[in-house]
């Protein structure tokens, strides 16, 4: 398997050598990793015609969504391309348009062929490279409900939307940037890899097709299913069978990307169109992901039980960039962040063991909210001049009731009854969630954490979180924070946005989490004829997060235990083929899915010395930073060149040597 | 359909920055901009969605090695059951019809003792020789509290 692949690679380097093409200072001592491998293209290039699309399909979102078998077409428009790689001239194609997500065959009716969904998608391929060497990688963004304008517009395609995070121009800090340049891409993953950017059903150009509706593929494993067809599509109609194959996803696609490859793997090659080239087929190389979720119990941006711990180093990053904390005195992030994990595992671990008790986080956390809830709905009522013509208005005042109750309670039945009780009498409602919250957390604090709090470890801790975190307020009372808390007390003048926290503006302005969206959808707009002949008069969806996140299954199929992870499918994947290459990038400032937190999840499963977590100067999207694409791009540039992951003699001993 | 737990954000943040405007006119809605409070101010703007609350309001469970191994070893058997039927053998083709194409891929590996079917012992040996992870204790049943 992988030997076979490691000789052609060597075969490869020796066939270009032997060219007149100046080739890249390869050398032959793989896996030393040297620059672009800009193979000499094959004699009698395969390049397309240009082919212009004028999509007029009335594309729709909604969860009952459906196209009609006959408005669905698998075209997709071409044009020829050219770009400077590292000083080389290099020719591709970009292609747009769709490909139907078959269903996998069915035995028992092997000509049945069902249309599952038309799948968008924006692909850059160098056609005239042998197909068993080029790789391929397919992007996904998350959400779910995101398209993958993100990952296409700003990462590693020909060209990129000049983000430049965290810096922002003096009108960016007043209203959100309607463009950002379009520049040539000097870290263009084009180097080492064709690029498939898919939009997932609901999302882009992509929808259901009947009698199928979207919402079926709104799910863990429905969604990972469809994305694998289309893989399987795509492999079959551009006879990529050969080709090595990567698998990017971001965020959500922490947890889509590790179902899909599990599935790939599981199907294998049975769905496979037979390859005339006679070249073996590799199901999958490698998998990239790119701030990611693994695991939803274990991210506690939402509240919970689970320790914060994965947190703090990505707050101490923060409060360092903002001059706020005293701790790390001149040393390196990768120093400092060491530093972090040390305090972590020899300081703040026993302190939260002292504190902890099962269902106190929660209710803690619960029982602060409730008190300042009725402080402030007192204050109103009592107040404020137009409180009672607000509350007389029923609707308003039940759908602001709803806006509230989960997070006021603790469970289904107090929220529903807080949600009927405030419309009737808001204070008494305010009153009785508060005094189950106080009277829960009361009961459930741990006796061990007032003592601790007087004695000197416990001062000494609290003085090391002020100089992290910069906050200087009563740990004995307030741990264990937030990084929501964190967020509005590092800088409380400042809207900070928490999929990079560099990034912030004076409060109220506007709403920073979706700082990128507009200059995106702009970004888009222009490419989509002007890089790939590909024209729709109606508007792509880059996110579609009112319909698609509430409808969303977040359960699994019945046999698939632990649905709120996708480490069970990491496991999976790397079972069936050892031998693939993995690598987890992070970005400092990302309070959302911060790093440390995926180092833990991988530590507490014994997986850190199978995949790699690397961090850099950056948030969620780390490729927006200027200064974290060269490092993130040369650990890309390794990834991709690095020879298979080396399997035990054991599993190397598995394989059966074909006459 | 009511979902209280996610389309709320878009209403919290019209809530907190005071741009929730109620029907009958300009009347302010109660906010909490002078006392922000964690997780309240900032539900604004997900980009990252999550599963909606437990209905036992419990932590999940916390992921080790153990409890991975057993959870790969369940689906495992899931997975053989749904391919074989009734029988307690497989052959590749029943495998590949099963969408269990990498059974077939690798079935010359599995069936070393060449008779045309394969066990689940067999799959579960090939597997467990390539697991990524090795639990130091034996897989015993773990309790698993979900």
């Amino acid at each position: 398997m992988r030997f076979r692949y490691f000789s052609l690679s060597v075969l490869v380097f020796l066939a270009a050598c032997n060219n007149d093409h100046e080739v890249s200072k390869g050398t032959f001592e793989t896996p030393a990793v040297t620059t672009a491998v800009v193979t000499t293209p094959d004699p009698v290039p395969v390049w397309p015609n240009d082919h212009v699309i004028e999509d007029t399909t009335a594309y729709t979102y909604g969860a009952e969504a459906s196209l009609e078998l006959a408005a669905v077409s698998e075209g997709a428009s071409v044009r020829l391309q050219e770009m400077k790689i590292k000083g080389h001239l290099v020719k591709y194609t970009a292609r747009a348009g769709h490909l139907t997500a078959y269903a996998q065959k069915d035995p028992n009716n092997p000509d049945k062929k069902d249309a599952q969904a038309t799948i968008f998608y924006m692909a850059y391929t160098r056609d005239d490279l042998p197909r068993e060497n080029r790789p391929v990688t397919f992007f996904w963004n998350g959400g779910p409900g995101s398209s993958s304008i993100f990952l296409h517009m700003g990462s590693w395609a020909p060209k990129r939307l000049k983000v430049n995070m965290p810096i922002m121009s003096p009108e960016s800090k007043k209203t959100k940037p309607e463009n950002f340049p379009w520049i040539d891409n000097e870290e263009t993953l084009l180097e080492h890899s064709d690029l498939v950017f898919i939009d997932p059903v609901g999302t882009g150009f992509s929808q259901a097709i009947a009698p199928h509706t979207n919402q079926e593929f709104w799910g863990m494993d429905e969604d990972a299913r469809i994305e694998r067809d289309f893989i399987t599509r795509f492999i079959n109609e551009y006879n990529r069978q050969s080709s090595p194959k990567y698998l990017y996803g971001e965020s959500y696609s922490g947890i889509r990307t590790p179902i899909v490859a599990r599935m790939l793997l599981e199907a294998g090659t049975s769905n496979y169109e037979p390859d005339k080239s006679g070249k073996p087929a590799e199901v999958l190389t490698g998998m990239v992901l790119n701030s990611p979720i693994l695991d939803y119990n274990s991210n506690t941006g939402q509240g919970g039980d689970a320790s914060n711990a994965g947190f703090l180093p990505s707050e101490g990053m923060v409060a360092s960039y903002y001059k706020k904390d005293k701790m790390r005195g001149q040393a390196s992030a990768p120093e400092y962040t060491d530093t972090l994990r040390k305090f972590i595992t020899e300081k703040y671990n026993p302190a939260r063991s002292k504190w902890y008790a099962p269902g106190y986080s929660k209710w803690k956390s619960i029982s602060g909210k409730t008190s300042e809830f009725s402080a402030m709905i007192t204050a109103y009522l009592d107040t404020n001049p137009g409180a009672a013509e607000w509350y007389a208005n029923k609707p308003e005042v039940i759908k602001y009731a709803e806006g509230w109750a989960k997070s006021l309670t603790g469970n289904p039945v107090d929220q529903a009854k807080f949600e009927a009780d405030f419309p009737n009498d808001a204070k008494a409602a305010a009153a009785l969630v508060t005094t189950i919250a106080t009277a829960a957390a009361q009961s459930l604090a741990p006796p061990s954490w007032l003592p601790f709090t007087q004695t000197a470890p416990g001062i000494d801790f609290f003085k090391d979180m002020t100089s992290i975190t910069g906050l200087d307020i009563d740990w004995a009372k307030e741990f264990e924070i937030s990084y929501t808390r964190f967020m509005t007390k590092v800088m409380p003048e400042l809207s900070l946005n928490p999929y990079d926290a560099r990034l912030n503006i004076p409060k109220g302005a506007y709403d920073i989490t979706f700082y990128e969206d507009a200059a995106f959808a702009a970004g888009i707009k222009a490419a989509l004829p002007d890089m790939f002949n590909y024209n729709n008069t109606a508007q792509y969806k880059a996110s579609n997060f009112d319909v698609i996140p509430p409808a969303w299954k977040y359960s699994r199929d019945s046999e698939m235990k632990y649905y709120r992870s996708s480490i069970p499918d990491l496991i999976q994947t790397l079972a069936y083929d050892p031998s693939i290459k993995m690598l987890v990038v992070h970005g400092y400032y990302d309070l959302v899915t911060p790093f440390h937190l995926t180092e833990l999840d991988l530590k507490n499963v014994g997986l850190s010395g199978r995949i790699p977590v690397k961090n850099y100067e950056g948030g969620h999207m780390i490729y927006e930073s200027e200064e974290a694409r060269a490092p993130l791009k040369a650990d890309l540039d390794k990834f991709y060149m690095a020879p298979a992951f080396p399997v035990s003699p054991a599993v190397a001993a598995q394989a059966v040597l074909l006459n | 359909m009511k979902t209280t737990y996610l389309v709320p954000t878009a209403c919290m943040a019209a809530i907190l920055t005071g741009i929730f405007q109620a029907q009958a006119g300009v009347i302010a809605a109660p906010v909490l901009a002078n006392h922000p409070s964690d997780q309240i101010i900032l539900k604004i703007g997900e980009r990252l969605f999550f599963p909606p609350r437990d209905p036992s309001g419990t932590a999940g469970p916390k992921l080790t090695e153990e409890a991975m191994q057993k959870a790969v070893d369940e689906r495992l058997k899931s997975r053989f059951e749904a391919a074989s039927g009734s029988s307690s053998k497989l052959t590749a083709q029943q495998a590949k019809d099963a969408g269990w194409g990498f059974i077939a891929d690798h079935f010359a590996e599995i069936d070393r003792d060449r008779t045309g079917f394969i066990t689940f012992s067999d799959i579960s040996r090939y597997m467990a020789v390539r697991s990524p992870i090795q639990p130091k204790q034996a897989p015993t049943p773990v309790q698993i509290i979900e």
